[in-house]
C-alpha cells in the first residue's frame, strides 16, 4: 500500500481497470457504455458497472480522469482524461514496453514484430 | 426505464456514491441490459461486493485516499475496531478467571500473577484512552449537531445508547443476584443464573458493537483538524502497544497456569467442548484467538497511520 502512495503515478498492471480506462479515454471522451464497448473491443475484456465505476472512482480523486459537462441525458456524462492521466498512461506504457522488449528479446521476437522494433 | 428501476441493484453502494454515481450506473446497466431481471447472476453479485467495498472505503477501514489525513482517520478507527475486540476478550477472561484471583495460592506464581495484574491494568489503561478520544472528538460532534447534520448519525448513535443503558441495567441486576448467591449456585447450581449470566454477556457484546459501529459512524461524519487527527492517530499507535501487551500478558498467565495449575484451567467455564482440553479451555482459547485478530486489525490501522504521517512529512519537504 505505501508504494502505491508514494508513486502517485503507478496505475497497476496493464489489464487492469484505470490501464484500460485510461487507454480507451486517450481516444477521446466517453461516457460509461462507450467505455466497456470500447475496452472490449480493444482489451477483450469485460468490465463490470461495479468494477468500472469503482476505477472511475478512483481514477477522478486522482485528477486522472474528469467529467465533461453533461450534454442532454446528465446520466450518460462522459469522461475525459487529464493531463495528468495522461502522464501516468503515458508512464504506465512505458513500462509494458520494457517489459514487452525484454520478453520478446529473450523469446528471440526482436524485429519480427513491429511493435518492438 | 429509470434509476429506480436499478434501484435494488445499487442499494448495496453507500447514499454519497448513488447520489454521485447511481444515475450513470443504472444509465450502463440500462444500455447492456433489456431490463433490470435479466442482469446475470455474475453481475449483480459483483455489484454486491463493489458495493460493500464502497461502504467501507466510506468509512476510511479500507482503501488508499490521497489524503494522508483521511487515511490516519481510517487506521485509527481500524485500532479502534480491533479494541473492541480486546473488550469482549477481556471480559471473557476476567469472568473465567476470577476464581483465580480470589484463589491465594497463586501468589507464588509471579509469572501468573504479573501477567493476570498486566492484562487488567491494560483493559483499564486502554478504555480510558478509547474515551479520551471520544473527548477530543467530541467539541466536532457537537459542531456536527448544530449544523443540524445530526440525522446523519442519529441511528447507530440512538442504538449504541439504548444497548450500553440496556447493557448497564441487565449488569448491575446480575451483580445484584449474585451477590445473594452461593459460590456453588453462581457456578452451574442454578441454571436460571446461568441463562442469565448468557444474556448478559450478549448484551455486552451487542453494547461493545453498537458503541464501536456509533463511534465510526460519528468518526467518519465530524469534521476534526489536522492537529486534532494527527494526536489521534499517535493515540492509536499507542492502543496497539497497549493490544500486544495485552495478549503477551494473557499468554503468559496462560502458559504459567497450564504448566503449575492445569487443575484450574480444567475447572473453566465450558469445558469439555470438543478441540479444547485442560490446558486449552474454551473461553482462554476464545479471549485468545479475538485478541489475535483485534490485533491483526491494530496492526493493520497501525501501517495506515505510520505511513500516513511518514508520506505527509515527506509531501510537505
Amino acid at each position: 500500500m505505501p508504494r502505491r502512495a508514494a508513486s502517485k503515478g503507478d496505475l497497476g498492471r496493464s489489464n487492469e481497470p484505470p490501464v484500460l480506462i485510461l487507454t480507451s479515454l486517450a481516444a477521446g471522451p466517453k461516457h460509461g457504455y462507450a467505455l466497456t464497448k470500447d475496452i472490449e473491443e480493444f482489451a477483450g475484456v469485460n468490465l463490470g458497472p461495479g468494477t468500472l465505476y469503482g476505477a472511475i472512482a478512483r481514477l477522478e480523486e486522482r485528477g486522472f480522469i474528469a467529467p465533461e459537462p453533461a450534454g442532454d441525458d446528465e446520466r450518460r456524462r462522459p469522461y475525459r482524461i487529464t493531463g495528468d492521466g495522461r502522464v501516468a498512461l503515458e508512464s504506465a506504457v512505458r513500462q509494458m514496453r520494457t517489459l514487452a522488449d525484454v520478453g520478446a528479446t529473450r523469446l528471440g521476437l526482436s524485429g519480427t514484430l513491429g511493435v518492438f522494433a | 426505464m429509470t434509476i429506480e428501476s436499478y434501484e435494488p441493484l445499487l442499494r448495496w453502494y453507500p447514499p454519497q456514491w448513488r447520489d454521485r454515481y447511481g444515475g450513470e450506473m443504472a444509465a450502463l446497466l440500462e444500455d447492456t441490459y433489456a431490463a433490470a431481471s435479466d442482469v446475470p447472476l455474475r453481475q449483480r453479485v459483483g455489484l454486491i461486493r463493489s458495493g460493500l467495498a464502497e461502504r467501507a472505503r466510506g468509512t476510511g477501514l479500507v482503501g488508499w485516499s490521497e489524503d494522508p489525513d483521511q487515511r490516519v482517520r481510517g487506521g485509527s478507527l481500524l485500532v479502534l475496531c480491533g479494541w473492541a475486540f480486546y473488550l469482549v476478550a477481556g471480559a471473557m477472561f476476567v469472568k473465567d478467571a476470577d476464581r483465580w484471583f480470589a484463589d491465594r495460592s497463586h501468589t507464588t506464581r509471579w509469572v501468573a500473577a504479573a501477567g493476570f495484574n498486566v492484562v487488567g491494568v491494560t483493559i483499564v489503561v486502554g478504555t480510558l484512552a478509547v474515551l479520551l478520544a471520544a473527548v477530543l472528538v467530541l467539541p466536532a460532534f457537537v459542531r456536527l449537531v448544530r449544523a443540524g447534520r445530526w440525522r446523519e448519525v442519529a441511528r447507530p448513535v440512538v442504538i449504541a445508547i439504548v444497548s450500553v443503558v440496556a447493557s448497564g441495567l441487565l449488569f448491575v441486576i446480575l451483580a445484584a443476584w449474585a451477590h445473594s448467591l452461593s459460590v456453588h449456585a453462581r457456578n452451574g447450581g442454578l441454571p436460571v443464573y446461568g441463562w442469565f449470566f448468557i444474556l448478559v454477556a450478549l448484551a455486552f457484546f451487542a453494547a461493545v458493537g453498537s458503541a464501536t459501529t456509533a463511534a465510526v459512524s460519528v468518526a467518519r461524519s465530524v469534521d476534526l483538524s489536522r492537529r486534532t487527527l494527527r494526536t489521534l492517530g499517535v493515540m492509536a499507535i499507542g492502543l496497539v502497544g497497549v493490544m500486544a501487551l495485552t495478549l503477551i500478558s494473557l499468554v503468559a498467565w496462560w502458559a504459567s497456569e497450564a504448566l503449575h495449575a492445569p487443575g484450574f484451567l480444567a475447572q473453566t467455564i465450558g469445558n469439555g467442548l470438543p478441540f479444547t482440553s485442560s490446558i486449552v479451555p474454551p473461553t482462554m482459547l476464545a479471549s485468545g484467538l479475538l485478541m489475535l485478530v483485534g490485533l491483526a486489525l491494530g496492526l493493520a490501522g497501525l501501517v495506515r497511520i505510520v505511513c500516513s504521517l511518514t508520506l505527509g512529512r515527506r509531501t510537505a519537504v
